[in-house]
């Protein structure tokens, strides 16, 4: 896991998300997921990618690099298919929606 | 007939027994943002009418509490790794501390104090963070004129969750006549165990909420403003009262300290609060202003002096005249008239 | 027993209105009414004869509407009402004659904005044999012609404007409030439900050329009916286009229904729950249209097949 000492990296890529799996209700239809989250009481609509990656962030806090690779594995793809861009898109538009947050806040919070 | 309305809102007398009476009782309530607080402390009737109103009103106010809670999620969020203190004031710090005052609190905006010299880089933070200057504001003459002599920042509001932020950066007006000494109050704030916010004391939530009703506004929302104080007051401890007159000087808010304690008071027969305004009063203007207050607080409609002089004074309070004028024309030129097209029937977007 | 509107004394109703003490109760409200009885009173005759009435209210409630004039001036010099439904709208006064216009409008506005008890949903429900099919659409989208229609060929109706899902059940109750006609679709309900079920014109609203239609005596007489819903519609009246049904994934129907709910961000946790139950437990259809026979032939033919 990358930490503060490998320095180089930018802030942002060093940031340790994690999520409430309690926090959350969802219903699958057809590979679209509906989930409601109750802390901001707002139903989002995500497709399989950011519902499996909000799900991984769940059940272990993961940086943006060990998420990617969490999915490449739980949905057997390959790098082509699914660059680190795009899961870096999926983790903003997660932590937008606060469905995931840095880990740091949390601990603040708990 | 006021005075029975709020006692019995917050549970110190029954509800009256006719149908009418408890409809015009409920209707009062309504109408002054307190049906939350009266569904929660008013005795119940054990009629399935008032449960139905009661519990639409606590749903309300739940509804309210969460988006709240949310916002306060979202503002640590948007300043992780800041480390500066903000402090969540009004209504967001009742319900944040959860006492009598935020049960059954409507709340809708949020309003935080932070430190001046904090302005610009949290300001910063929360554009980034998807906040933006309202439409409203948006405009050279209202920024500057927020930014020059306002307590707080134009209002943000939040792209996608339309929600509204109140920066503030001192508790009352840079041009206003009375001063009060945030930093005092600041320095003892205390953390809130949810977060890195914080909230006023208890006691100085209740100087801040005098403050707000008597030195700052024109009492917007005074019936809600009576039944607030008078929750925040019946729940500080003995320790806490004896040291709010002391405090209040302290901090250069004796007035509306003065004011808001003898008001609670006279409605709600605290004479422990009545004592310590007593002990606070010292001003030529204090009873002309029991007397606006309470036309202010009988009827919106019939106590034209009263409304008169509380306007006037508000504006007094908050800008020398040579500003205020300007400040009015300007306002005045800047009002459109209302739409003349229907309201479609509300469909949400 | 209760009275019904049609039982009542007209002078005592006319007093109880100026009063404001005048209840009505419908579905699974009581409202408690204040308006100008020279122009409410015919309205509620004609549209709500058989609707259990009172002339004083026996218990509070959570629905009071009161029509008033804007200003001091306006109760005198060519008088005006404005929906006062007990909080802030941004209500056109409207000539004291449109008063039947104020009342259904301050009344949606009521129970779109004040009860939490059921997640409001703009939408036309009508209901045979023991279930319930649910029609959304944005306002003009003719889901009250079609509500009208089926409701001439034999469904009870339930409401024209709102489904009322119990948070509980996820059934809807039945609300059945007046029809509210516009411009093109009043001569097509004369047409469907008889001249004599039809109030008379009220012309030049700012929404147009208006009138109401009287719901079936049964379908007030099941004051307190409510039902499960197996089909769920989304329709869309194009002039001309071919009748044409396109199901539709059950999460979007539930991303559109939230859209068309007045308080399900309100109500949160619940309302989600009851909404996804309902989608669940129905079929969810998009469907075409370009003349009121098509429309309800489709209706019928989706309500035909599939598992209930």
């Amino acid at each position: 896991m990358p930490t503060a000492e490998q320095g180089v990296e930018s802030a942002q890529a060093v940031i340790e998300w994690t999520a409430d799996p309690e926090s959350w209700m969802s219903e699958e239809f057809n590979d679209t997921h509906l989930v409601f989250f109750k802390p901001s009481a707002e139903t989002h609509f995500l497709n399989f990618l950011s519902f499996g990656a909000l799900e991984l962030v769940g059940s272990s806090p993961a940086t943006n690099v060990t998420l990617w690779h969490a999915l490449l594995s739980k949905f057997a793809l390959s790098e082509q298919d699914l660059p680190l861009s795009l899961v870096e898109t999926v983790v903003q538009q997660l932590d937008e929606a606060g469905l995931i947050s840095p880990v740091s806040l949390d601990a603040q919070n708990s | 007939m006021i005075k029975d309305a709020l006692r019995i809102i917050v549970g110190l007398q029954p509800l009256p027994k006719g149908v009418m009476d408890r409809i015009d009782l409920i209707r009062f309530a309504d109408a002054n943002h307190i049906l939350g607080q009266m569904a929660f402390h008013c005795h119940s009737s054990g009629s399935s009418g008032m449960a139905d109103v009661f519990s639409n009103a606590k749903l309300r106010a739940a509804h309210d509490h969460t988006m709240l809670t949310y916002e306060m999620n979202r503002v640590e969020r948007a300043l992780a790794g800041l480390d500066l203190p903000v402090v969540v004031l009004k209504g967001g710090a009742y319900v944040a501390s959860s006492g009598r005052a935020s049960l059954g609190r409507r709340v809708s905006d949020l309003d935080i104090l932070v430190r001046p010299n904090d302005l610009q880089e949290i300001e910063q933070h929360l554009l980034c963070a998807g906040w933006q200057p309202d439409d409203q504001t948006n405009n050279e003459y209202d920024q500057q004129y927020y930014r020059q002599h306002m307590h707080e920042l134009p209002p943000l509001r939040h792209k996608s969750r339309g929600t509204v932020i109140d920066v503030h950066h001192a508790l009352l007006p840079i041009t206003a006549r009375n001063t009060v000494d945030e930093a005092k109050m600041f320095s003892e704030a205390h953390e809130l165990n949810t977060g890195n916010l914080k909230v006023f004391s208890p006691v100085d939530q209740i100087i801040h909420s005098a403050v707000h009703a008597y030195a700052d506004g024109a009492l917007d929302t005074p019936a809600r403003t009576l039944v607030e104080q008078y929750f925040l007051f019946t729940e500080l401890t003995e320790d806490e009262k004896s040291t709010l007159v002391f405090r209040a000087r302290e901090v250069g808010a004796q007035m509306s300290v003065a004011l808001g304690l003898w008001m609670v008071g006279h409605v709600f027969d605290q004479t422990e609060a009545k004592h310590l305004s007593t002990e606070l009063r010292a001003s030529w203007r204090y009873p002309a202003l029991k007397f606006a207050m309470l036309n202010k607080l009988r009827d919106n409609w019939s106590s034209f002096i009263g409304k008169g002089y509380l306007y006037i004074r508000s504006h007094y309070l908050r800008m020398p005249l040579y500003m205020l004028i300007p400040h009015l024309m300007r306002k005045a030129i800047q009002w459109r008239p209302t739409p003349k097209t229907p309201p479609e029937f509300p469909f949400p977007q | 027993m209760h009275k019904t509107v049609k039982d009542l004394n007209s002078t005592d109703l006319n007093r109880a209105l100026k009063r404001g003490s005048f209840t009505l109760r419908l579905g699974p409200f009581s409202h408690l009414i204040k308006g100008p009885a020279r122009h409410l009173l015919p309205h509620l005759i004609g549209m709500y004869p058989e609707c259990q009435a009172s002339l004083d209210p026996d218990d509070v409630t959570e629905i009071m509407l009161r029509l008033k004039a804007p200003n001091v001036f306006r109760r005198f010099i060519r008088p005006q009402i404005s929906p006062d439904p007990g909080f802030h709208v941004p209500a056109v006064p409207l000539p004291e004659s449109m008063a039947p216009l104020g009342f259904e409008m301050g009344l949606n506005l009521s129970v779109a904005l004040k009860t939490c008890r059921f997640v409001t949903i703009h939408a036309g429900v009508v209901a045979k044999n023991g279930s319930a099919i649910m029609m959304s659409a944005a306002s003009g989208g003719g889901k009250s012609t079609l509500a009208a229609a089926l409701h001439s060929e034999g469904y009870s109706l339930f409401s024209d404007e709102f489904a009322l899902l119990d948070l509980d059940s996820a059934d809807v109750r039945a609300y059945p409030r007046p029809i509210s006609l516009k411009q093109q679709s009043i001569p097509i309900v004369r047409e469907l439900l008889g001249a004599d079920r039809v109030s008379d014109v009220i012309s030049d609203t700012p929404k147009g050329d208006i009138a109401y239609a009287r719901v079936a005596a049964e379908s007030l007489a099941e004051n307190n009916a409510s039902a499960p819903v197996k089909l769920i519609l989304f329709p869309n009246f194009q002039a001309g286009a071919q009748p044409l049904a396109r199901r539709l994934n059950p999460a979007e129907a539930i991303m559109r229904l939230v859209a068309a709910s007045t308080n399900y961000s309100l109500l949160g946790e619940p309302a989600y729950k009851a909404i996804v139950s309902m989608v669940k437990a129905a079929q969810t259809f998009e469907i075409t249209y370009g003349t009121t026979e098509q429309s309800v032939q489709l209706v019928e033919q989706l309500a035909g097949e599939g598992p209930s």
